[in-house]
């Protein structure tokens, strides 16, 4: 039952992850929590399609269907992320300042939710199809012990369920001004350990051929399957023997992130308490 | 400086070159299977068969897993770079790049400690 709750938490913790930040990244956005149900929900019901299909995707593409499958689904979330990122540079400080008031920022949110929405749906998918042929594959087997395996996979989703819940509630922690350039940062680098990953898809397909070799192999300290590489696998794109053009890619999608937000964002709102002295007033105006 | 000019871009062009072409030639070609060789084995009732097997050293070559469990099996070999689910009655390719000789552990991942098979690269 452990064994079933382990392997189970392992594949959602990564989702669990995403789960927690995109709540807590749209918590000032109307009907957040339902677009990252709905998220979820879209997710679960991919999974299982996917599960279904696992025959048909795998032997699609002379056997690199599932490679190339899992590659798209992750370049669209990448283009999803930073989507997301350039749009709250435009348009977060007035989402966050003025909320509750603004009409229009409201069904403008709307469209940043949709992005990520479909990042969670993306998180969920990925993961959750190899739960659903985990759980199939304990119940129609003729171990005996299947309840009990059963059960420990339902723990290992409860617990993936936990990891959202801790995410939320941590970032939440951080002040709301903050916040919002924190949770870009995350989403910079959440973004850019996707595109990492989309990439070693394609190297697995023998798609990409070109800067392959392996520059380091931290696997005997932090190994990718261990909690801690999962966890540092999600949220900074950590892999224990990456080949140098995932590195590449990585540093590229990080670079582009972080400079769409720099150019995007807008000159910061003045709206001081106390005026500002009258020189550095006139430079800026200047 | 004008030769110093050339002789950085000369280089850098034909990286550029080289990475491209081989690009679309991998593009046109995804699954270049025939001339590496191919080393089959199976999975059921919770054991590989064989257990054991050689693989070349220092140069590609493709894995094949045939699945004939009932029901799907994620196969694992984190050094080899693969991970994959397979569908029951199902078979999984996968190109490795060339290994270090050594022995390398493959798995089935949802039965990890029980499910195992070594890939012994010489």
């Amino acid at each position: 039952m452990l064994a079933a709750a382990i392997i189970v938490f392992r594949e959602v913790i990564e989702a669990g992850l995403i789960v927690g930040i995109g709540l807590a990244v749209t918590q000032n956005i109307a009907a957040s929590r339902l677009w990252i149900a709905a998220g979820v929900g879209a997710g679960l019901l991919g999974s299982c399609l996917v599960a279904i299909f696992t025959g048909t995707l795998g032997a699609a593409f002379s056997g690199a269907g599932q490679e190339l499958f899992n590659a798209a689904i992750l370049a669209a979330a990448v283009l999803m992320l930073m989507w997301h990122n350039v749009f709250m540079a435009r348009h977060g400080r007035e989402l966050a300042a003025e909320f509750k008031a603004a009409g229009e920022a409201v069904t403008s949110g709307g469209k940043s939710l949709f992005a990520l929405a479909a990042v969670v749906a993306v998180a969920v998918l990925r993961e959750g199809a190899e739960v659903v042929l985990f759980l199939y594959g304990v119940a129609v087997s003729d171990n005996s012990s299947w309840p009990l395996m059963l059960m420990g996979g339902g723990l290992g989703v409860l617990a993936g369920g936990l990891v959202s819940g801790l995410t939320y509630a941590g970032l939440l922690k951080i002040p709301v001004r903050r916040l919002f350039g924190v949770t870009s940062v995350l989403i910079a680098f959440l973004a850019a350990g996707m595109a990492a990953q989309s990439v070693a898809f394609l190297e697995q397909a023998g798609l990409v051929d070109v800067l392959g070799e392996t520059i380091w192999n931290t696997s005997a300290f932090i190994a990718d399957k261990s909690l801690l590489g999962r966890v540092l696998h999600t949220l900074v794109g950590y892999s224990d023997q990456p080949s140098l053009l995932q590195f590449l890619v990585y540093l590229a999608t990080l670079a582009t992130m972080l400079v769409l937000m720099r150019v995007l964002a807008p000159k910061p709102v003045t709206k001081p308490l106390v005026p500002p002295r009258a020189s550095s007033l006139g430079a800026a105006n200047r | 400086m004008r030769t110093i000019f050339c002789s950085f871009a000369g280089p850098l062009r034909r990286l550029a070159l080289v990475g491209l072409a081989s690009l679309t030639a991998s593009a046109v070609a995804p699954l270049r299977a025939e001339d590496e060789p191919t080393i089959e084995i199976s999975l059921q009732n919770d054991a590989f068969t064989p257990a054991e097997f050689k693989v070349p050293a220092n140069r590609p070559f493709v894995l094949k897993v045939v699945n004939l469990e009932k029901s799907a099996v994620e196969i694992e070999a984190t050094e080899l770079k693969i991970e994959k689910v397979v569908a029951p009655g199902a078979a999984m390719i996968a190109r490795v790049k060339p290994q270090k000789p050594g022995r390398y552990l493959l798995v089935n991942e949802y039965k990890e400690d029980l499910v195992k098979a070594f890939a012994v690269a010489e």
